[in-house]
């Protein structure tokens, strides 16, 4: 007999999510002690996600709420990269003075989310959550960013790919995100065409002519590519529609398929390019 | 050490200005708690996935989807919902505008739409269209298209100000 129950049709209500204990360290080293010992810990910070994570089958046997741990709030230009704390907030992040040292960050981030989101989603939240359609993945791929953990085994500096690929330690910490700040680094991000596709450029000039670019494109469902730019060229259209020789051939999802992807991602690209002056249109 | 919740625990929390202290479970959602043990059907659920906004409510005057909002947040907080706005039985500006303004039809966004404008007017007294259109695009209505939506808040703002709110 068909079991509508059983279809994979309708998801658990919030009244069988089973309860569990919450534990709210005031430190971080509490935070990764109680990562460390907890019954099937799952960290807890801006809330925007977990609810519906748990009710699609996600175990919680402890949340650790990381509400206390201010240390990892608040943007900081730390030497020569940019430190974004996990617990940063959309809105913080896009209001702080500091993300203003990578030119088009704000503007990008401001962008992340409708206003109830931002008000509480936060940065380390959104890459974790290893969500397609999540954006922080795009941009600190595109900037060449870094995330960074704590576990009790000792602490790890992952790529936003390791991420996607669970490459961090068992049961690590998010603590912060970094993006290395170098003269001339500029970002463009273009989600004129979400949830279809969206890229972020990244352009880095050394104030001598030369120059070198990275772009970003992901999908509702796809994880970001990253293509690597070849900027001798003048002409934008022709520096994507090369760049995007390199877009691998199964990159598709069920709503744009690899050719239509292919084209829209170079068009953008091109457009991205002649915005920044980093070619002609 | 850190402070642990057991599954079931005691919470306290403000509600529209007055204190509550009730037991319930750590699974326990915002929306659930104030629905069925404070009797607050203000308080609407409709997509229950944080998407809609129809279950908005203030905590601490940040606008949650409560929905998604486990009620253990919201130990020593204050939450605002719809059913605090008007006092002596007269609606609050905000609540008049969206009346005067017909800004709705069926009604089932209009507790989010009201409490997400009270947080948008606490920020920001005077907005500008843009802003008003950034706010209210975080909850979804079908029915009315927005256009009265927006004159309502614009006319809470004017409100507002006038009453010196």
């Amino acid at each position: 007999m068909y079991e509508v129950a059983q279809a994979g049709l309708i998801a658990a209500s919030y009244r069988d999510i089973p309860p569990f204990q919450v534990i709210v360290p005031e430190t971080v080293d509490e935070a990764v002690a109680a990562m460390a010992d907890a019954e099937a810990p799952v960290p807890y910070a801006g809330g925007t996600d977990l609810c519906g994570a748990v009710r699609e089958g996600k175990p919680v046997g402890s949340l650790i709420w990381l509400k206390r741990l201010d240390d990892l709030r608040g943007v900081r230009v730390e030497g020569g990269t940019l430190g974004i704390g996990a617990l940063t907030t959309h809105a913080e992040g896009a209001a702080s003075d500091a993300t203003a040292a990578v030119p088009g960050l704000t503007e990008a981030w401001s962008r992340l989310g409708k206003m109830r989101v931002r008000l509480s989603g936060t940065a380390g939240g959104n890459l974790m959550a290893r969500h397609t359609r999540y954006e922080i993945s795009i941009l600190l791929t595109a900037l060449g960013g870094t995330a960074h953990f704590a576990s009790a085994a000792g602490n790890a500096e992952l790529t936003p790919a390791d991420v996607w690929d669970r490459a961090e330690p068992a049961r690590a910490l998010l603590t912060r995100l970094s993006i290395p700040l170098a003269a001339g680094l500029r970002l463009d991000y273009d989600r004129s065409l979400r949830p279809m596709m969206t890229q972020a450029l990244a352009l880095w000039t050394d104030g001598a002519g030369g120059a070198r670019g990275r772009a970003v494109i992901a999908t509702e469902y796809l994880r970001p590519v990253a293509l690597d730019l070849d900027l001798t060229g003048t002409d934008a259209k022709g520096i994507a529609a090369a760049a995007y020789e390199a877009l691998p051939d199964d990159f598709a999802d069920p709503a744009s398929g690899n050719e239509w992807l292919h084209r829209a991602g170079a068009a953008v690209l091109a457009r991205q390019l002649a915005r920044q002056g980093a070619a002609r249109a | 050490m850190p402070d642990r919740l057991d599954p079931r625990f005691d919470l306290s929390f403000t509600l529209n200005g007055a204190p509550v202290e009730t037991a319930t479970t750590t699974a326990t959602t915002l929306a659930d708690l104030l629905r069925d043990r404070r009797d607050g059907r203000g308080t609407k659920l409709a997509c229950e996935r944080a998407v809609c906004g129809a279950c908005t409510v203030l905590v601490d005057d940040v606008p949650r989807a409560s929905c998604s909002v486990f009620a253990f947040e919201v130990e020593g907080s204050a939450v605002r919902t719809v059913e605090g706005l008007a006092h002596d039985g007269e609606l609050s500006p905000v609540q008049a505008a969206f009346a005067d303004n017909s800004a709705f039809q069926c009604g089932f966004c209009t507790a989010g739409m009201i409490l997400l404008t009270e947080a948008l007017l606490a920020r920001e007294p005077d907005p500008d269209d843009a802003s008003i259109r950034d706010w209210i695009s975080s909850n979804i209505c079908r029915c009315t298209g927005y256009s009265l939506v927006l004159e309502a808040v614009r006319d809470a703002a004017r409100r507002k100000r006038e009453a010196g709110q």
